[in-house]
Order: C-alpha cells, then structure tokens, then sequence
C-alpha cells in the first residue's frame, strides 16, 4: 500500500462515525483512531455506575414489546427429558430447513452412535436464508436423528434424541 | 445503549470462504470480539448459499465477513440481513448508483441485475444469537463474469471507474454501524419502513413460481416480522418463506 493510499484510508475513517480501525496486511499493520474514540471512552469511564447496572438486566429494560414474552423466560431450554427412556430431545428453536453438514459434499455435524458435548454443533436450520448453527445444551450420544436432511422442520420440533448417559 | 467496539480488519491474499474461516475462529475462540472483520482478495469457494458458489476475480473486489454479537433471540434474526441490506443499499446511493433494491431475502440489485451477495451464518445458544458472521460479496472492479450466475453487474461496469476494495470496506463499515446502532436503540420499526421500501418489485405485478413449479401473479407487498415474502395474489396476501417461492426474472 502507498503512502498516498493509507493517507486516503486516515480521511475516510475521518470523515466517517468510526471510532477505531486496526488493519493487518501482509506487510503492514495499521492503526487509526479518530477524536470520538477518546470522547466515547471518557463517556464510557464517567458512565460507569449505570453501565454495571444496564448489565445485570441486559436486555429487559429495552426489548421491542414483540420480544417482552420472549425475555420473561431467556433461558427456556431447547431441550426436554423424555421420561419414558430417559433420552432428552434437541429442539428446533425456529421454522426452517433442516440441514445435518455444512454443504453437501460435508460430512454430518452429528451421526447416530456420536457423543456430543455442550457447545457442539449438531446441525444447521436455514430460515429466510440466514443459517443457524445450532449448539447442543446437554453432553450425551446421538439415540436418533429425527428430521431427514434438507426437510422443512417447525418451531420446537424435535431434531436428536440424545442419550445424557452415552 | 449502543455497545462500542473496534473493527480489526485482517485482510488475507486467498482464502476458501472468508465466512468459513470466520467459522472456525470463533469456534477456536468464543471470547472473539465483535467488530472483527476477515477481508480477502479472492475466495476459492466463496459460498452463496448451501452449495452454490460466489464467483470473484483476485483483488477485484470487496468480500469479507463480519463478527457481530447482536443480542436479539432467534426469532428476531432477520433484522440482521435487513441491517446489512440496508447498509449496501446506501452504500452504493453514495457513489451515485440510484435504483438499489433488495431482492428478498438478500441480494442486492441495481435495476434488474446483482451488484452484492449476503450470506449470514448465526451461532445460536438457546434461542440466543450468540455470534453473527456477516459474509458480504459486492462486486466491484470485474468486468467479465464466466460462470452462468444470474445478471451480475459491477460498480465499475456501472461507473466506468475503478475503486480500492480497502476503502470501500471502511465505508461499508459505517453504513453497517449507522443502522447496527438503530438496531441496538431498538429504532426497529425505522428498519422495517426503509427496507420495505427498497424492496425489489415492490408493489410491481410480477410472475413467480411456487415450491411446485406452479406460476402465478402477485404483487410484492412487504415482509413479515420473521422474514416471509408477502405477496398479493388474486386470493389475497399470501407469506412465502425462502425456497417456497422463486421470482421469474
């Protein structure tokens, strides 16, 4: 990059609402911070006490009305206990398409006999194309896969059988 | 209350997919912050979506993908492909390109031919979203298109000028943090209005085919909360969600 080109890129992020922009190239790195970076920084230090308090209730305080019931209970988990046998079902949080890999050339993220662990991804619901890696809650092995690949599934419609003692 | 964060742009030579990589980040390293930002110059298998591939010549032009932490539920997730939407859309106002519309879900057009791509991949935690990664394609300085994609066009063939991807991306990235900003204020009902507005053929008579082949009339109208096409059919307004509809160009 030119010494012309990185004094264009400086007016840009100048002239722009950016506070900070690193950029790492292969032979360079550059770092630009503009004068609303330290005005938004002495906002954030002399704010202090209202921020620690906005944290503890993050987003109650100013969820759109459509998301209020939503937030009343965040943590309502995707997963539930079949009692009959013991095995806990892995919900679709979302109307959508059901895709077991990346691509389909990929392999499966989860196969029946795999064990899972929590924060593992176990398949992909496409809705108005934006794709949803979904995240496993529990650890266990995969009993049964619910959903064929690529088939439209419903908001808590159950995709895994997972074993909790596998 | 609007988070602040630094966008840290590491740009790349060559790269399979800019979202694939920003993938694999994140799943090395939940504490990733947001702002984060993969940019390359030319992807091997830039991804459209499932399966199909975006087409880029080396350094031509802008594609990369951008961690947001947006913290909304899952059922709120389109606002995120209308914010980014939205930020092309005006982005391209500013170098004159007039007659910008949204071709629902996510591809952005310039009367009836496609300038930018999206892809959004979410990381869901529960019902939360819990990372963003924000795959953008907007074509730049190509003149020449070899594969059978669909009328794409450029800001170049448009313009007849050549632009520096770098630059363009900086102004890419305020446009995002303008309307992420309204996102984080909850001004919602601002994004809805101004993406229902640039919507392609809206409100335009226009043939579509259904998830059986089966063609029709209809009138696009809006888009629903989740994110479903409404169209205006000769029995009334109908939703279709993506794939359950194709528009016949």
């Amino acid at each position: 990059m030119t010494f012309k080109e990185i004094q264009e890129l400086i007016k840009l992020v100048g002239k722009s609402n950016l506070t900070e922009v690193k950029l790492k190239k292969k032979d360079f790195e550059i770092s630009i911070r503009t004068k609303k970076y330290r005005k938004n920084m002495q906002q954030v230090m002399s704010t202090t006490t209202p921020m620690v308090s906005m944290a503890a209730a993050p987003q109650v305080a100013s969820a759109p009305p459509a998301a209020k019931a939503e937030v009343a209970q965040p943590s309502a988990p995707a997963v539930e206990v079949d009692s009959t046998a013991n095995l806990i079902e892995i919900k679709s949080p979302i109307v959508g398409t059901f895709y077991r890999s990346s691509s389909p050339d990929k392999p499966a993220f989860a196969k029946v006999g795999d064990t899972v662990a929590v924060g593992d991804v176990v398949c992909i619901v496409e809705a108005m194309k934006l794709f949803n890696e979904i995240e496993s809650e529990i650890s266990g092995k995969i009993v049964k896969v619910m959903c064929e690949d690529a088939s439209p599934v419903e908001y808590d419609q159950v995709l895994f059988l997972v074993d909790p003692k596998g | 209350m609007i988070r602040r964060f630094t966008w840290d742009i590491v740009y790349h030579e060559s790269l399979d997919s800019t979202n694939s990589l920003m993938y694999d980040e994140v799943s090395k390293d939940k504490s990733i912050s947001e702002g984060y930002v993969i940019q390359t110059g030319y992807q091997t298998s830039g991804r459209g979506q499932i399966g199909n591939v975006w087409e880029s010549k080396a350094d031509q032009n802008l594609l990369c993908s951008i961690l947001l932490k947006p913290e909304i539920t899952v059922d709120h997730q389109f606002v995120i492909s209308k914010i980014v939407c939205l930020a092309i859309v005006d982005l391209l106002n500013d170098y004159d390109i007039d007659d910008v519309r949204i071709k629902w879900p996510n591809d952005i057009y310039v009367r009836d031919k496609k300038i930018a791509g999206i892809l959004i991949q979410n990381i869901l935690q529960g019902k939360k979203v819990k990372f963003s990664i924000v795959g953008i394609g907007l074509n730049l300085n190509q003149d020449i298109f070899d594969s059978n994609a669909p009328n794409p066009i450029s800001l170049k063939l448009l313009v007849n000028k050549k632009y520096n991807p770098d630059h363009l991306l900086l102004v890419l990235l305020d446009k995002l943090l303008e309307f992420y900003n309204k996102l984080q204020l909850k001004k919602i009902s601002e994004i809805d209005h101004l993406y229902k507005f640039l919507l392609y053929r809206r409100n335009q008579r226009s043939s579509f085919t259904d998830i059986n082949d089966i063609s029709f009339y209809g009138m696009i109208k809006d888009v629903s909360p989740s994110g479903q096409l409404q169209i205006l059919t000769d029995d009334g307004v109908k939703k279709f969600a993506f794939r359950e509809i194709k528009y016949v160009l």
